[in-house]
């Protein structure tokens, strides 16, 4: 008689109860088991983890698709490489045109490849022609958000940049809010100097230089202050002023060039 | 009969047959052992010929539930029911002592369910992704090959030590 039951009961499960209700018995069974299953699936999957089973595929396929798959992973983190990359230019490039008067300043952002000499007078960067980089654009720091030099060379892929403090760098100055302008000469050592400012021009140790708009580039940008200033010794009329970098080149990874009209080194 | 003993065991052995068994699976994901066959040959050699029946629907019972197929209930309900009442008549001809016969009896009992559950599965579905070799073959091998360790567990959880029902029964006759 039990029997019986059990088999009617089988019966009706299969041909009589429909699909829908018999889904839902079997996830309402799902829903009430939900944590010891999802426990007992997860260490499951993470045995097969351990050890992926190969089904169906022959030794070969198997091979090739390991392959396949090893160049796949390689693509994928390259792309993410290039992607965090991208990321990284526009924070800067953002970070850099938020601020007032950057707005409409056409940087190029650029990575440096290495220090072009030892006393790191000068710098290769990753950026050339083909990026519309030329001799005599400024390059600024992103970070510090002064000028650090020039470009003095430039090939089709790469530039060298000179930097302030390279004994052969000129670049015209002003300083502070006085009407005055000058050559900033470097000087090696990381520091820098500008000669010939008369002593009428209140010039203050701190103050500001900034270098002179270019063409295209028409806020001044600072690339120096002032740390001493004394008369010259062999003309008291004059300015003795030595000023040092704001930016600490030795620790940049990344610059951004102006990519304004060229100019001719001085 | 410890129903409660027995309602937690299945439970117990539907939810791991459902999630942690994968992990045992060899060859190819669905050859993995089926606990729920074993607990079947369990009861219906072990229980008398009523509770077996009872065991046995139940378990088939828990074996649709825990199926893969979604929306398909009663293939198993039946073919256990029917193999697990099969079984249980024949306890006087089929000594289940020796680990080995157990191994054979889940093994003969698997197939047939199988089978059977298999061609059921055809009437209601045109087509079924599951493998026959593997559900007809390889499944039961495995679960005979894995059955005679876990029945003494089993038999200590559900309070069926031989010896007793040995004991109790000499009282009885």
């Amino acid at each position: 008689m039990l029997f019986t039951w059990g088999m009617l009961a089988g019966l009706i499960f299969l041909f009589l109860v429909p699909k829908d209700l018999a889904g839902q018995l079997q996830l309402a069974y799902a829903r009430a088991f939900r944590w010891p299953l999802a426990a007992g699936r997860g260490l499951t999957l993470a045995s097969r983890t351990a050890t992926p089973p190969v089904q169906d595929v022959s030794r070969k396929d198997h091979k090739a698709l390991l392959t396949a798959y090893g160049q796949t992973r390689n693509e994928l983190a390259n792309l993410q490489a290039q992607l965090q990359e991208a990321h990284r230019t526009i924070e800067q490039l953002t970070k850099l045109r938020g601020r007032p008067g950057w707005e409409s300043v056409p940087l190029r952002p650029a990575a440096i490849i290495a220090p072009a000499d030892q006393a790191q007078n000068e710098l290769i960067i990753n950026r050339g022609q083909q990026d519309d980089v030329a001799v005599g654009q400024f390059v600024l720091s992103p970070d510090d958000h002064g000028i650090i030099g020039t470009i003095s060379d430039v090939s089709p892929k790469g530039a060298k940049v000179r930097l302030i403090t390279d004994p052969a760098s000129k670049i015209a100055v002003s300083i502070a809010d006085l009407h005055v302008s000058g050559l900033m000469e470097g000087r090696g050592n990381n520091t820098a100097r500008i000669p010939l400012i008369s002593t009428k021009h209140k010039v203050q140790k701190g103050d500001p230089v900034y270098a002179r708009k270019q063409p295209g580039l028409d806020i001044r940008i600072i690339t120096a202050r002032v740390t001493e200033c004394k008369p010259d010794a062999d003309s008291p009329l004059l300015w003795d002023i030595k000023v040092q970098p704001v930016c600490d080149v030795a620790n940049l990874s990344e610059i951004a060039v102006v990519i304004s009209a060229a100019r001719l080194p001085q | 009969m410890h129903w409660f003993r027995f309602a937690v065991l299945v439970l117990v052995a539907s939810v791991l047959q459902a999630s942690l068994m994968g992990a045992l699976s060899i060859i190819r994901p669905d050859v993995k052992p089926d606990l729920l066959l074993i607990l079947l040959v369990f009861f219906a050699v072990r229980n008398k010929p009523t509770h077996a029946v009872i065991c046995s629907f139940i378990i088939g019972f828990a074996a649709d539930l825990t199926s893969p197929a979604v929306g398909l209930m009663g293939p198993r309900i039946i073919s256990f029911g029917v193999f697990g009442t099969l079984l249980s008549d024949l306890q006087g001809i089929i000594s289940t002592r020796r680990g080995i016969y157990q191994a054979a009896t889940i093994f003969l009992v698997g197939a047939l369910t199988a089978g059977l559950s298999y061609l059921l599965t055809l009437l209601r579905a045109e087509t079924t992704e599951v493998s026959l070799a593997a559900q007809v073959f390889w499944q039961p091998l495995y679960s005979a090959i894995l059955g005679p360790f876990l029945s003494l567990p089993m038999a200590w959880w559900m309070r069926m030590n031989r010896k007793n029902r040995g004991r109790r029964a000499g009282r009885r006759f």
